[in-house]
């Protein structure tokens, strides 16, 4: 059993215990059987003590010289305080008087009383023999006789980061620097750039980002087969590695829309999910005739325009048509021209625009509060209106990875939900240090190289991610340093 | 002459480009941490927790020693903090700077052999003392090392520097078990009691030699022929050094021993002399007197064992088996297998019949360990055996089948141990070591890929574990940093799901738990421990929680195999090995214990428990405001002079003198080497009393240059190594495959050669040119092995393939070779015959100098450094003249019979002595230019070589061989001979 729980156990019996301590005995308690028993024996002992105590209670006879004698001996104590020279006649006078016979026979009482006292708590620190070690089944057998002194302990042994061996020793993170992976990677310049970077460091430094790798939601999220399979997609890397990804994920207003609760409330919707998984949501995005129109003027016009915000915000779509808000909307030179450009026409007549706005789940999210509170909200227009915004909806890369079958399964998943939907994840990206990140130039050369997305997708990888110490390893700041000049040494 | 000039200029600048590019390539690998007292190298990330611990530790031991040996550090150790082993390790030398070597792997403790507490501090106490003894220096050390810039490490191109190695550091100059003896008595005290001078397993092996009157070495024995002799080979230094070291300390005190090895004003050189000076008589007659007290010391504790009947096992086999592994028990077949490890046969797992002791090899170690050999568990179901090669590095897991004897790797570098055999899942479990951390894993089947389980804090270690035939518990010997050791028991199942929740069933406290396995039905587990200080086998009734002795033996007995109901098979310790035994598995009532000479020392002379360090605690040693410098480590901006001293050497026939300046790197991993010299004598012509040369060398990369280059074995001859004129060439070296005992390398070189007389390779082929480029390459495969105690390979395979290419006035001449040797052990300990072959061609004309091959000759100097046994060399032919025979294409075949060495139990002086001598038979055919009759030439030749070897200075060893060979022109019929004289300096 370990030293710390005996130690739990003797400060509970002694009545010594803070109350933290006193919790966690309880906790471990209720775990170890071995720990009860030993607590029931020594509550036993105790006990018995407290008994044999009583049984030996010392006579007024033995106790009142030895009271008086310390009486004696605390005004003498008291008297040094005032009068060092009165003290020391006191005292030669107190000694005197002590050692008479009747003294001498006290002080042998209590000494008796002490020593068994002693002997039988000696005892006290240590858990019935059969509880923690056998015994030896004769007598018979000698033990030799070799010195030793008191050996340090475990407190004695003061290490630095030593929890970080528990990562490395995982068969997991071991496989990955075997496998070349990260080896290749921490070779690769770029990496050591980003990993040097001021940025990097703050951002695995930064509270927000260390709550979210350490939350269970992105643990049981990055675990999943789904993430895994997303990120080995091709069209994932390659929309990684857009200049216009990273640009619209470093600007303030991807990020403020990525921190705002409107956002994260539709993400986190039932609608938005079922939407986003239908097939004909996903057919939609990847037809030419959506990228065209949304890569056309008149679109992102539209959709920047408050107009077409009040429009989206209106409670009943049906009655909106009917609305003043629709009237002023199509008296927009802007919806005008868009509902003139062959592109929308292109869009409107096509069999996948037409599916989908037949879809409820469509209409269910357009018609829902969220949908609605987000498209009305000032980061979503700022978002929408940016030029990074709509190259990077306009690029073909961005629709096939909508249309991929591991990214619709991800973004149905009920993990992946409630993680966009925390805190944290808000919050981190909210974060100057990860937009900071985003728009440097070698995290998005890193993002692109083949080394990283095979790591990224690698099974041992993600059951890393999964692991309160990979956090703080990749947050300490030797590490950054050591991949900055060394490979793993493995 | 211009273009001449031309192609010399930019051969020069090839050669730059070349160094820039290895410059370029010589990144740090390392990084560096400075205190004023320790400069602290490391290589992985991973390591990096140790490091304040480790400074703490070494500031705390280097603070005794100063304390205690009057100590002065005059400049900073070097310490490599490692993992290239799965066990702790460690290593120091103070020539040419102070260095030491940690391993940071838990130790292993298989027969205690090993202590089991806080294992860095172990290391800096031990090696920190040989540091000491070895750098401790006198006025006159002092003055020396002042004179020739350094410390001088003794080096063979110029042997001279063995007299100015000892003239800066004379106590290197020390055998072993002197330099051994002290760090263990030191490091003992220094741990308060943990480690060898009370050593159960010490005890054991002097209690035994007695017991058999075994023949018990004096200091020069001990050396020669004692760390070779017994399948303990080095670690008899250790032993027989504490314990000398130990009974001087108890006979008189102490502080003797400090005063004998402390090196200061007054004190002598010599360790032998300086012993004379401090007890007053001679080493050898104070050896005689220990092995005389030794005598009867150990008869007592005989005496004292042989109070209660001793147990009498039956010996299954009367021949040792040197170290042995874990045994496993075979029920179908009734066998036991068991990895053995004994002089004179290659190390394998034997298949040993344990009614009547007859054995069989069923597959070779490579890379045995001492003591445990191998790990090893079995599948009874498809007889299958598991086991580690490779056990001194990173140990990796092999299986062999029984039936077949076919073996195979399943898991490289798996650095586990300890391994056992789940039959209730067919997983493999078992103790892994990386990063100084240990780890419980689980390898399942097919057992391709490993998986942790529980990680258990730093310093603390799991050893000896075993499964329940239910699969159901795993039992374990566990230590930790004050070296208490105990045996758990915990639940499969609770592991499984990262519970790591032992059941403590037996403190052991100062003894091990050893090898501790479960019955068939699981209800008991069978072990050994040194608690009455001799090793007895024990039972541990599980259910009743009662350890019950089953023997009372005289030596010790390890490794229990339960075989039947009333009988285990034990190995029981002689001093050649453990040998098998059968005993009863009945209880003995009792057991006396022995007396320790540790403890009679600690009654005697109390003040050594007083030696104990405290621990070193971060309030003592505030490591960060220590450290004055965090850094890359760079060989190159580390280079320095290490020492600069006068040379002799000799050119053509003429003696020259000079200068040597030797710069190098503290990790040595960086050295240069510049030596200038000069030939007064007038019968030289103009141009050639000047010679110089210079060799930068990395552990792949050589520089080289020369100019009218001088040889110091040019001083005897009869091959020379001085040539006219310069030369500036560059040369690579790496492995392109390196496994136990197999290596695949490739070398190529290429240099320029300009104003030269004769063929730098021949010495007796004038040129009729004078300038020329070289290229030249090699691929070798080497799979060698040997025996413990061998002086030599005794059986494998060789194969190797050279191209060598001149370029000449615009003319390439090039040539290949390769060359095939095979070797089988013979049954005789020690012996082997060997077949080595070469055949070659040249591409060039038969008339060119430059475009044959030569042949002659034995090819040794009076006085040489290079390999000694030259007559194995494609170009060597003994009984004719050095080059005689040349012809472009050749075939030669040469059989080789190496008799068994002779060992020397005392051939010598102290200083001076021969350790060894072996005879070496040999017979070659030799045929030259097959396709060309006029020219072709047939010689055979039949000789002997025996080779001595010597050792001076304690620890210098050099090879004294003398051969004779008689060759015949088998087209002529003349013969002609050879008779061959060579000491081969610095081995």
């Amino acid at each position: 059993m370990e030293d710390r729980i005996i130690k739990l156990i003797h400060g509970e019996i002694d009545g010594v215990n803070t109350p933290e301590e006193s919790r966690q005995l309880q906790a471990i308690l209720q775990e170890n059987e071995k720990a009860r028993e030993l607590l029931e024996d020594l509550q036993q002992l105790s006990g018995q003590l407290v008994r044999m105590k009583s049984e030996i209670e010392l006579t007024e006879s033995l106790v009142n010289p030895v009271r008086k004698e310390i009486e004696l001996k605390e005004a003498a104590k008291r008297k040094q305080k005032n009068n060092i020279y009165e003290l020391n006649a006191e005292a030669v006078m107190s000694q005197s008087n002590f050692f008479t016979g009747k003294t001498a026979a006290v002080i042998a009482s209590i000494a008796a009383v002490v020593l068994l006292v002693i002997i039988v708590t000696a005892d006290f620190g240590q858990p019935k023999t059969e509880n923690v070690s056998g015994t030896i089944g004769t007598d018979g057998v000698e033990r030799a006789e070799r010195y030793r002194g008191t050996q340090m302990t475990g407190d004695d042994v003061a290490l630095d980061d030593a929890e970080i061996q528990q990562l490395l020793q995982s068969d997991s993170f071991q496989r990955l620097v075997e496998s070349g992976e990260l080896q290749a990677l921490t070779s690769d310049e770029t990496f050591v750039n980003i990993m040097a970077s001021a940025d990097m460091r703050q951002l695995f430094a930064s509270a927000d980002f260390n709550r979210l790798l350490a939350s269970a939601d992105f643990q049981k999220l990055a675990a999943s087969a789904d993430f895994n399979h997303l990120f080995a997609t091709a069209d994932f890397n390659r929309l990684m590695a857009t200049a216009d990804f990273n640009r619209l994920v470093a600007s303030a207003d991807f990020n403020r829309l990525f921190a705002s609760a409107d956002f994260n409330r539709l993400l986190a919707s039932a609608d938005f999910n079922r939407l986003a998984a239908s097939a004909d949501f996903q057919n939609l995005m990847a037809t030419a005739d959506f990228q065209r129109l949304a890569a056309s003027a008149d679109f992102q016009r539209l959709v920047a325009s408050a107009d077409f915000s009040n429009l989206m915000a209106s409670a009943d779509f049906n009655r909106i048509m009917e609305s003043a808000d629709f009237s002023n909307l199509a008296a927009s030179a802007d919806f005008q021209n868009l509902v003139a450009s062959a592109d929308f026409n292109r869009l409107l007549a096509s069999s996948d625009f037409g599916r989908l706005m037949a879809t409820s789940d469509f209409n269910r999210l357009v018609a829902s509060a969220d949908f609605q509170r987000l498209v009305a909200s000032a980061d979503f227009q700022r978002l929408a209106a940016s030029a990074d915004f709509q190259r990077l909806v306009a690029s073909a890369d961005f629709s096939n990875l909508m249309a991929s079958a591991d990214f619709q399964r991800l973004a149905a998943s009920a993990d992946f939900q409630r993680l966009v939907a925390s805190a944290d994840f808000s919050n981190l990206m909210a974060s100057a240090d990860f937009a900071g990140i985003m728009a440097s130039a070698d995290f998005q050369r890193l993002m692109a190289t083949a080394d990283f997305n095979r790591l990224l997708a690698s099974a041992d990888f993600s059951r890393l991610m999964a692991t309160a110490d990979f956090n703080r390893l990749m947050a300490s700041a030797d590490f950054h340093r050591f991949v900055a000049t060394h490979d793993f040494g493995f | 002459m211009g273009s001449r000039c031309n192609r010399g200029l930019k051969y020069c600048v090839l050669i730059t480009i070349l160094a820039a590019s290895f410059h370029a390539r010589a990144t740090a690998q390392f990084q560096s941490v400075k205190t004023d007292e320790l400069h602290l190298v490391y290589y992985n990330f991973g390591h990096e927790y140790l490091i304040n611990h480790t400074i703490r530790s070494y500031s705390n031991a280097l603070r005794f020693h100063k304390d205690k040996f009057g100590y002065e550090l005059r400049e900073p150790v070097v310490l490599i903090m490692s993992d290239f082993g799965d066990f702790a390790n460690g290593g120091a030398s103070a020539v040419p700077n102070n260095i030491i070597l940690m391993g940071i792997a838990p130790f292993h403790y298989a027969f205690e052999t090993n202590p089991a507490n806080e294992r860095i501090n172990v290391l800096m106490n031990h090696e920190l003392v040989h540091i000491v003894a070895q750098d401790k220096p006198s006025g006159s050390d002092r003055f020396f090392r002042t004179i020739f810039a350094g410390k001088v490490y003794p080096d063979r191109n110029d042997p001279v520097s063995v007299l100015y190695s000892y003239l800066t550091n004379p106590r290197i100059y020390s055998p072993r078990w002197y330099h051994e003896g002290i760090a263990e008595y030191m490091t003992t005290w220094m741990s308060g009691g943990i480690g060898r001078v009370m050593g159960a397993y010490d005890e054991m092996m002097f209690r035994t030699m007695v017991r058999d009157s075994a023949h018990i070495y004096d200091a020069v024995g001990l050396e020669s022929e004692g760390t070779t002799v017994d399948f303990q080979v080095g670690a008899n230094s250790y032993m027989y050094g504490t314990r000398f070291m130990s009974y001087l300390s108890m006979k008189h005190d102490p502080e003797s021993l400090l005063q004998w090895v402390s090196r200061s004003d007054g004190s002598k050189r010599s360790y032998a002399r300086q012993f004379k000076q401090v007890y007053g008589m001679s080493l050898d007659e104070k050896w005689s007197a220990w092995i005389a007290w030794e005598n009867s010391w150990q008869r007592e504790n005989l005496r004292r064992i042989r109070n209660n009947p001793v147990t009498q096992g039956r010996v299954l086999s009367r021949r040792p088996l040197g170290g042995v592994s874990r045994a496993v028990y075979d029920e179908d077949r009734d066998r036991i297998y068991v990895a053995v490890d004994m002089p004179g046969t290659v190390s394998h797992i034997a298949s040993l019949d344990p009614n009547t002791g007859t054995m069989s090899r069923v597959t070779d170690i490579r890379g045995s360990a001492l003591f445990f050999v191998s790990s090893l568990t079995f599948d009874p179901e498809t007889g299958t055996l598991f086991y580690t090669n490779d056990n001194n590095n990173w140990r990796d897991l092999y299986s062999v089948d029984i039936e077949s004897g076919k073996s195979r790797r399943l898991i490289k570098d798996s650095r586990t141990g300890d391994l056992v055999f789940n039959p209730a899942d067919r997983s493999i479990w078992g103790i892994r070591h990386f990063n100084g951390i240990v780890s419980i894993v689980r390898i399942p089947h097919p057992y391709n890929e490993w998986n942790r389980i529980f990680s258990l804090p730093y310093g603390e270690d799991l050893f000896d574990i075993d499964i329940s035939p239910d699969g159901k518990w795993l039992s374990a010997a566990s230590a930790n940093v004050s070296g208490q050791q105990k045996l758990l028991l915990m639940s499969t199942d609770s592991l499984m799901a990262g519970k790591f929740q032992p059941d403590e069933v037996f403190d052991f406290e100062v003894s091990s738990p050893s090898s501790f396995a479960f019955s068939k039905d699981g209800k008991y587990l069978y072990g050994s421990t040194y608690y009455s200080g001799v090793s007895n086998i024990v039972r541990y009734d599980i259910e009743n929680r009662e350890m019950r002795w089953l023997s009372n033996a005289e030596s010790g007995l390890f490794r229990p195999v339960p075989v039947s109901r009333d009988s285990l098979i034990a190995f029981e310790f002689t001093g050649n090995g453990f040998i098998p035994v059968r005993i009863a598995s009945n209880p003995v009532e009792r057991v006396s214990a022995i007396r320790f000479l540790g403890q009679e020392i600690v009654e005697q002379h109390n003040q050594v428990t007083e030696w104990m360090l405290p621990p070193p605690s971060p309030a003592q040693f505030p490591v960060e405001e220590m450290i004055t410098e965090r850094s890359d480590y760079s060989p190159l901006r580390s280079l320095s002079v290490v020492s600069a001293y006068p040379v002799i050497q000799g050119y053509k026939n003429y003696a020259a003198g000079g200068l040597r300046l030797n710069l190098g790197d503290p990790l040595r991993l960086h050295s240069l080497g510049i030596t200038l010299s000069y030939s007064p004598h007038p019968g030289l012509p103009a141009g050639e009393h000047l010679h110089g040369s210079f060799l930068y060398e990395t552990s792949s990369w050589s520089f080289f240059g020369m100019y009218n280059g001088a040889d110091f074995y040019d001083l005897f001859g009869p091959t020379r190594r001085s040539r006219k004129g310069y030369a500036l060439g560059v040369g690579y070296q790496d492995n392109a495959y390196r496994d136990i005992n197999r290596t695949l390398d490739y070398k190529i070189t290429t240099a320029y050669y300009g104003g030269l007389e004769r063929l730098p390779e021949f010495q007796n082929i004038l040129t009729s040119f004078s300038e020329f480029v070289s290229l030249s390459g090699s691929l070798t495969y080497r799979s060698m092995s040997n025996s413990l105690g061998a002086v030599d390979h005794e059986k494998g395979f060789l194969w190797e393939f050279n191209t060598y290419n001149n370029y000449v006035e615009g003319r390439l001449f090039p040539r290949i070779n390769q060359n095939l040797d095979y070797g089988i052990a013979l049954p005789v300990r020690h012996s082997s015959l060997w077949f080595r072959s070469s055949t070659g061609i040249s591409f060039s004309p038969r008339e060119e100098p430059l475009g044959n091959f030569y042949f002659g000759g034995f090819g040794n100097n009076w006085i040489d450094y290079n390999p000694t046994r030259r007559y194995r060399s494609y170009y060597s032919f003994p009984g004719v003249d050095l080059n005689q025979i040349g012809g472009v294409n050749y075939g030669k075949l040469l059989s080789e019979l190496a008799l068994p060495p002779v060992r020397f139990k005392r051939a010598g002086f102290r200083n001076y002595y021969a350790n060894w001598a072996q005879l070496n038979l040999f017979g070659s055919g030799l045929v030259t230019n097959f396709d060309h009759e006029a020219t072709r030439q047939r010689f055979i030749n039949a000789g002997a070589q025996l080779d001595v070897r010597l050792v001076v200075f304690s620890i210098l060893e050099s090879t004294l061989s003398v051969g004779y060979a008689s060759a015949w022109n088998y087209d002529t019929g003349r013969r002609s001979d050879e008779v061959m004289v060579s000491l081969r300096l610095l081995r």
